[in-house]
């Protein structure tokens, strides 16, 4: 981990806090919301930039943490920590199934297969009224008297949000990460050295989903609100969209993408419902102009400014994930 | 393949050398798990490798590199061996550890032995051909191999990089015992390195010895070198 992350999580930790003293309940839900948002996309980009896996299955992940919620604080007194956990655990293992069914898929294959297991997801949630209330969704449930009060939600999940980066930049930084990192590149070479791309992407993908749970297990405890919608293929574009946005080569380049995507839904969209129209439109400008996203405009913008020094042999095209 | 059968002793250079299609390229993928023989046996040293997966071969010690370099394009040079080195230690189920004591070093090590260590911070994609080469050597070598398969290690490489080649083969034989089988369509590099010569020819076996054996055959004139070769 660099030294410079090392200060993002700081300043994030601390910049995050502070901001709750001054919020007000509406911003504090949006905080909220934003930052379940960062780290849904983040928890996606370890499968996407890191693993090279198109995932559109991420959104059962992210539902099984939201339900799981909301049926152990309706049905039982565990509380809400106890069932984000049971939701992080529920994804971890069907986060193991779905990378061990699909694992020898690769790309558009890859991609169906996730998406056929969220869709069975979204069928089961739907039509299994006697527990999940099919698509009248299950709200008010009641959080606990101190997650109740929207300052100290906003400051669990800033937490929460701030120890799970700290997670993801060791798994990325350590020798797993950079071994999952050259199966992206070239899964057939990396056999010739000896690694099990099988191995690594279950690994991958059952991070990922832990991630996945308990961003969805964070929206539901601020929005006491869940419903079938949450594990839609729709919702699962979502983490890809921001990904895409931010940029997928760089480690914090989904955070940003979420915080534009989130920005643009909450203030747009009380101007116009036409909003995902400016993030159509924004897709298309990446991908045109800026295909390792905001992050690495940025950085090709720093790069001219600061250019790389004599003797340097050629520019990447992509920026390597950090 | 038809019928082919021979044996590469150890720490001997041998070439394998045929006309294109003659199934040079295939014999090294056999060997090193990439294809599944329908029928015969492959052993190295004493042990059978037939149905063996890629990466139980390549754990025994024998490195593979191909006639278009593959590298990992997106990591740096540095990188592309550290992967090597972690997957060669075991230690790529490491989830939340930094990398092991020493192995940045260790690559380094690789990088300068074959030129390359000024590239260390440069992505793989970025280099020219033959440094892509050489970065494969020293991928190959990372994981201390005894045996090593070169699939026209010396291709785009200019005279001098051949030159540097030869030395680093032979040398890697001599001081560290490395057994080499190598396709190779440049005749002066097969000649001039090689203990053994094996000529295939539409899939069978055309003949087998030494370089001077090999050169004064008559079929493998016939078929391959040429009269003037």
């Amino acid at each position: 981990m660099s030294r410079r992350d090392s200060w993002v999580l700081v300043i994030l930790l601390a910049g995050s806090g502070l901001a709750g003293f001054f919020l007000d309940t509406y911003y504090l839900n949006v905080g909220t919301e934003v930052i379940t948002a960062v780290i849904f996309a983040m928890s996606y980009n370890i499968a996407l930039g890191y693993g090279g896996l198109v995932s559109f299955g991420h959104s059962f992940f992210y539902g099984l943490g939201a339900y799981s919620v909301a049926i152990i604080l309706r049905d039982t007194s565990l509380g809400f920590p106890i069932g984000m956990l049971i939701g992080m655990a529920l994804s971890a293992f069907f986060g193991a199934v779905v990378a061990y069914v699909t694992r020898r898929s690769r790309e558009v294959y890859f991609a169906i297969l996730t998406l056929g297991f969220s869709q069975v997801a979204f069928f089961i949630i739907f039509t299994w009224y006697e527990f999940t209330e099919g698509d009248n969704g299950i709200f008010g449930f009641n959080v606990g008297r101190i997650l109740s009060a929207p300052r100290n939600f906003y400051w669990l999940t800033v937490i929460l949000a701030v120890a799970w980066f700290w997670v993801l930049l060791r798994v990325v930084h350590s020798p797993f990460g950079l071994t999952l990192k050259a199966i992206r590149d070239h899964e057939d070479r990396s056999k010739f050295i000896g690694l099990y791309p099988d191995k690594h992407k279950i690994i991958a993908l059952t991070v990922s989903a832990v991630g996945s749970a308990m961003a969805g297990s964070l929206y539901a405890g601020m929005s006491k609100l869940v419903h079938p919608n949450l594990l839609h293929w729709m919702t699962a574009a979502q983490p890809l969209f921001m990904t895409l946005v931010g940029g997928i080569n760089s480690f914090w380049g989904p955070a940003v993408g979420a915080v534009v995507y989130k920005i643009a839904e909450v203030f747009l969209g009380q101007i116009t419902e036409r909003w995902t129209l400016f993030i159509g439109v924004v897709l298309l400008a990446i991908a045109l102009i800026a295909p390792n996203g905001l992050v690495g405009l940025v950085r090709r913008g720093e790069r001219r400014t600061n250019p790389a020094p004599a003797g340097t042999r050629g520019k990447p095209d992509v920026t390597p994930v950090q | 393949m038809n019928g082919v059968s021979f044996e590469v002793k150890e720490k001997n250079i041998v070439a394998l050398i045929g006309p294109n299609g003659a199934g040079k390229s295939t014999v090294l993928n056999l060997i090193s798990g990439n294809l599944t023989p329908d029928a015969g046996e492959i052993r190295f040293q004493g042990e059978e490798l037939t149905n063996k997966s890629i990466q139980e071969i390549a754990r025994k010690g024998i490195g593979r590199s191909f006639q278009t370099p593959a590298v990992f394009p997106q990591l740096t040079v540095l990188e592309n061996v550290l992967a090597t080195l972690i997957s060669h230690k075991r230690q790529w189920y490491s989830l939340f550890s930094t990398l092991p004591d020493g192995i940045v070093q260790e690559a380094r090590r690789l990088l300068e032995y074959f030129g390359i260590g000024n590239y260390s911070g440069e992505l793989a994609r970025n280099l020219a051909h033959g440094d892509k080469r050489r970065l494969e050597f020293a991928m190959c070598l990372a994981i201390n191999p005894s045996l090593l398969l070169l699939d026209e290690p010396t291709q785009g490489m200019s005279a001098h990089e051949t030159r540097q080649f030869i030395k680093d083969i032979q040398e890697l034989t001599r001081k560290r015992g490395v057994t080499t089988l190598l396709v190779e369509h440049d005749m002066s590099v097969v000649f001039s390195i090689s203990d053994q010569v094996i000529v295939l020819n539409r899939g069978t076996l055309l003949a087998s010895g030494s370089p001077q054996e090999v050169k004064a055959n008559t079929a493998v004139r016939e078929a391959y070198l040429g009269n003037e070769g």
